[in-house]
Order: structure tokens, then sequence, then C-alpha cells
């Protein structure tokens, strides 16, 4: 069964066409990975799922609902969350604080219960820490708890993105390219992380540059080029595939061969 | 970060027990009033950074919403004899449906049309009350507004003072509940990075109108308390520099504190009084204090305060 369907999704910058008439399907708990040249479309796209742009044209189905063109906060309460290609954090904010800020999705308590603390938002703070504490533990970053976001290195900077998208407990996670920047022990440890997400029953659609990376975890990939799907298939079948190889030599030159 | 828990309760009381004594020690009727007019511009300093610190937006029109909380209690006085446990809701309500209205029309479009429709509201409420003359008494002011009466007991200057302090312990309570709620850490996250706020599902007009709610209700009361207080009330209210001296207040005190607004108020309403006396030099004072705490704390006076107590703990955070 497939929790998310595109159809037919196209996205116009005035005359320039970004994505053009690009449709695919993601099974439940399926990892897909979208891989391209840069300028091909793929963060695009992703904003256009995410409600970030409204599409030209297409529909876009999340667990059985249009969303194409609704808001990304709508999107994302109805558990479809993303990441950001460039870091994107609550800067001023603490770890710890941001992961509670994250859970907003899952939180209820109304003003006035909040303003005469009534047991039942004592209750739910309780429960947002402890998520909070659990992620942290998760990422290995419960000695920074109380570090502002901005302070901590970059690598644990893109931890905490995942981190935070974690928090509002998604159906769904779309990552841009989390591993962009990061050095080899912490992308195999970006790759654990992704892996266990999906045990958790998470789907996931990436995109991502590291071919060792989306080779190896991917279920299936999706190949764009000039903003159209130019291949679909098994990690295998992509690798081998003369459209892909002809579309990366054209344009990024990428090393398939490790 | 946590404090030892009866430290933090002691710091919390010791404050409030010397608030309420200063009528005990305090008879003078002339610091009385200067406490209660800082009252007043605590309340507006405070709810103003709801806007400013908490979701970061520049309301330029809170003197406005003063006004009209004041304008209204003052009216329902004078032409209908309505007290002010009747004017001050109504106050209350009608600045937080204005604040509704403005804040759905707004906060969509986004860009500058937020600074510049509460700037342009001032202005207007300015000419109507000055033109409207069968109404408003134009320019000449309202006067004869009731003084607060409470089971036939006349308010004095020291009951004002209990009335204007239990609103802003209030106040600040909201202020400070609000804050650490998922309320307050979604105003933050928008004003910290709204395409992120947006990604974690929050939505940002909903909450932006939210907060400029409360923000003018707390201004509209704090108008209607005036008009009873003072018992006259002119267009004035609704001049800029009034939004201006609280935009100042916030800003030197340090925005997105629930203390800094208190501070600030406090600052800027005694230090002209206590500079009446070299009143040559006043002005330059003034200026020279706002220099001072833009370049030296840029944060404001309590979150510069706060970090140096804090430096040693290693945790630092911007909105506590
Ligand atoms: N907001 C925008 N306005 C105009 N052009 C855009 C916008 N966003 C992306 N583009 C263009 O769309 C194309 C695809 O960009 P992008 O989706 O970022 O590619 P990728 O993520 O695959 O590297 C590029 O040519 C880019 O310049
Ligand atoms: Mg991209």
């Amino acid at each position: 069964m497939s929790i998310l369907k595109v159809e037919g999704v196209v996205q116009r910058f005035g005359g320039l066409v970004a994505v053009n008439n690009v449709g695919f399907n993601v099974g439940q708990n399926e990892i897909v990975s979208i891989i391209g040249p840069n300028g091909a479309g793929k963060t695009t796209l992703f904003n256009v799922i995410a409600g970030t742009y409204k599409p030209s044209e297409g529909s876009i189905i999340f667990k059985g609902k249009e969303i194409a063109g609704l808001p990304a906060a709508t999107i994302a309460k109805q558990g479809l969350v993303r990441t950001f290609q460039i870091t994107s954090l609550f800067s001023n904010v603490s770890v710890l604080e941001s992961l509670k800020i994250a859970q907003h999705r899952t939180l209820e308590s109304n003003l006035f219960n909040v303003l005469i603390n009534a047991p039942s938002v004592r209750a739910e703070e309780q429960v947002a820490e402890k998520r909070a504490y659990e992620i942290l533990a998760l990422l290995k970053l419960e000695n920074k708890a109380n570090h502002l976001s901005d302070s901590l290195p970059y690598g644990e900077q893109r931890l905490l993105e995942i981190g935070i998208a974690l928090a509002a407990k998604p159906d769904m996670l779309l990552l841009d390219e989390p591993a962009a920047g990061l050095n080899e022990t912490e992308t195999i440890e970006l790759m654990g992380l992704i892996a266990l997400l999906r045990d958790e029953g998470i789907t996931i659609l990436l995109v991502e540059h590291d071919m060792n990376l989306v080779m190896s975890i991917s279920d299936r990939i999706l190949v764009l080029a000039n903003g159209t799907k130019i291949a679909e298939g098994l990690p295998s079948e992509i690798q081998t595939n003369p459209d892909v190889i002809e579309a990366y030599l054209g344009g990024d030159i990428m090393d398939f061969s490790e | 970060m946590k404090m030892n828990k009866t430290t933090t309760k002691l710091l919390q009381t010791i404050p409030v027990l010397i608030l309420l004594a200063v009528p005990v020690v305090v008879t003078n009727n002339y610091v009385l009033n200067v406490l209660i007019m800082a009252g007043i511009w605590t309340l507006l300093a405070s709810s103003l950074n709801i806007m400013i610190g908490l979701v970061g937006q520049l309301s330029m029109g809170h003197a406005a919403f003063y006004g009209i909380g004041a304008y209204i209690s003052g009216l329902l006085s004078v032409r209908l004899g309505i007290p002010i446990w009747l004017g001050m809701p109504a106050a209350g309500l009608a600045t937080t449906f204005l604040g509704y209205l403005i804040g759905k029309l707004t906060f969509r479009v986004r860009g500058s049309a937020f600074v510049l429709v509460t700037l342009g509201l001032g202005e207007v409420m300015r000419l109507v009350t000055n033109n409207w003359m069968s109404l408003t008494n134009g320019p000449l002011g309202l006067q004869g507004i009731s003084p607060v009466k409470l089971f036939g007991v006349n308010f004095t200057y020291k009951h004002y003072y209990y009335f204007i302090l239990l609103l802003v312990l209030l106040v600040s309570y909201i202020i400070w509940r609000i804050k650490n709620s998922r309320f307050g850490r979604a105003f933050i996250a928008m004003n910290e990075n709204e395409p992120l706020a947006n990604a974690v599902a929050i939505h940002s007009e909903r909450f932006l109108v939210l907060a400029f709610m409360i923000s003018t209700c707390i201004a509209g009361i704090a108008g209607s308390f005036y008009a009873h207080y003072v018992t006259f009330i002119s267009p004035d209210l609704f001049l800029l520099s009034n939004t201006v001296t609280i935009v100042v207040m916030v800003i030197v005190g340090g925005k997105g504190t629930v203390l800094g607004p208190i501070v600030g108020a406090i600052i800027f309403t005694l230090l002209p009084e206590w500079l009446r006396a070299i009143d040559n030099y006043r002005m330059l004072i003034y200026g020279l204090i706002l220099m001072f705490s833009i370049l030296f704390m840029k944060r404001g006076i309590v979150p510069s305060f706060a970090r140096i107590i804090k430096k040693k703990r290693g945790a630092l955070h911007e909105y506590s």
C-alpha cells in the first residue's frame, strides 16, 4: 500500500520548468531515494510535496488525502515532515527546547488549561520532556541538552535537524541531503539512524548525493534530470541504467563503482 | 539551568512582598502616583513584548489599543454611567477583537503590512477622536470619567496602587505561563525560523493572530485602568511617541523575557521624574542611557545580567 502518491506534478518558475510531469509512489515503510545532478529539481519537488510551493499542476495524495497546495503546517500536521537542504535550526534556542518545540503536532493542551497550569498540562509537559530526552539519547546528544543549537558543531547540527523532524512523530520523513558536509564516520552513523527510523515504522523519502549511502540504504531509487524523471528502480538496476549514466556524465560526474 | 527550588521561590516572593508593603511605608501621593503610572507602562511594555520579544513582530500601534481601551471604558462611563468593573472587560474584549481582525488581515499577506497597518491605526484613531466632537468631545478630551469604587469605597492612591499591582502580577503570571507552554514555544519557533516551525506543524498565521489578541487585550485593559484612574482622556493617548516609548521600554529592558519589560517600564517612568529637577539635561541623560544600553547590552538589561550570572553554568537561553 502506498503512503504517498505523486502524479503529474509540474512546477514552473516563470518560464523555467523546475519539475516536469513527475509521478511516483512510495510504499508504507519504504526508503525511496531521489538522485540527480544539481539543479535537477529534487529540492523543488520536496518543496512542492511539503507545501512550500503550490504545484502548477498535478496531484499529491498522502495517506489517501489530496495535499497538493495545502499550507506546509497543515501537511506536517498530517504526518509528513521534511528537513532542509541548508541547515535549518532554531538557532538561539537550546537543543532540548528545540526538541520540545518540534513536538507541537502531538501536544493538545488549550490556552485556558495552560493558564491555570492544569494537571493535564503538567502531564503533557512531562511526556514532552521525556520524549525530548529519548531523542537526545538516540542522537547521542544528551550532554548537549542545554547548549544553544547554534553552538553545536556542524555534524551535530545536522543530527539535531533530524531529531527535530523526529520529535514531530512523522509517518513519513523527507530528508534533503542529510549527509551533505558530513565526514565518513558521521555519514555511517547517519545511515544507521535512518535505518533505525525505518525500523520504527517511518517511511523515508531521501534526496542524497552520497552514492554509497543511497545504494546501500534505498529500497528503490528515482532519478531526476532537468526536472524530469528519467529512471526508477532497484539500486542494482539504477547503477547499470544507461540513461542514468548518461545524465550524470552530462552533468556532475558521479562514481557508481564503489 | 535549574536553580535550587527554595532559592527560586524566594527570588519570586521577596520582590512581591516588598511591592505589597510599599503603600504601608510610602504615604506620599506623588510617589504612589509615579508607581501607579509605572504599573500602567509595565502592562503596556509586557503586552508589547509578546509581539516584539516572542513572535518577533513590530507593532507600531500599541498606544492605539491602549487609547481605544481608554476611550471605550471612558465613554461607557461618561455616556452610560457604566463602572470600570464592566468597562474594563468591555475594553479588553473590544481590543482583543480588533487585534483579531487586524491580525487576520495583515499576517496573511506578511511583509510590512502589519507594521504599516498598526502604525496607521494610531493616526486614524487620533483623527477620529479629535473630530467626532459629539461623541468624544474632540481635542478638549473626555472629562468626568467615574473614579473606581468598590463595595462603597472610593479608591485612593493606595487602592489604585494595589489594583494595578494585581493587574501587573496577573499579566506577568499569564505571560510566564504562556511562554513556558506549547503556545510560547510556537511563538518563539516562528520568531526563530518560520519555515522550520511550519515543517513541524506550527501554523504561523494562527499563532501570530493569537499572540496579537493577547497583546491587544492587555493594552486595552491598561487603557481602561488609565481612564478611570486619571478620569480624563484626550486624543493625545494615540500619539506615536507613546508607542515609541513602549518599544524603547521593551528593547532596553530586554525583549523576550518576562522581567525585561517590567524593568524597562520602571526605568523609563521613574527616570523622567527624577530628572525633572535638572530638566535641562533630562533629554541628554535619557538619550545617553538609550545609547549605552543599545551599544553595550544589545539584548537589553535583564538578559545581559542573566547572561553574566549564568555564564559559569554553561547553559544559555535567549528567552529565559
Ligand atoms: N524559488 C525558485 N524560483 C526560481 N527558480 C527556482 C526556485 N527554486 C528552484 N529554482 C530553480 O529550479 C531548478 C531546480 O532547483 P532545485 O530543485 O534546487 O535542484 P536540486 O535540488 O535538484 O539541486 C534550478 O534551476 C533552480 O534554479
Ligand atoms: Mg537541492
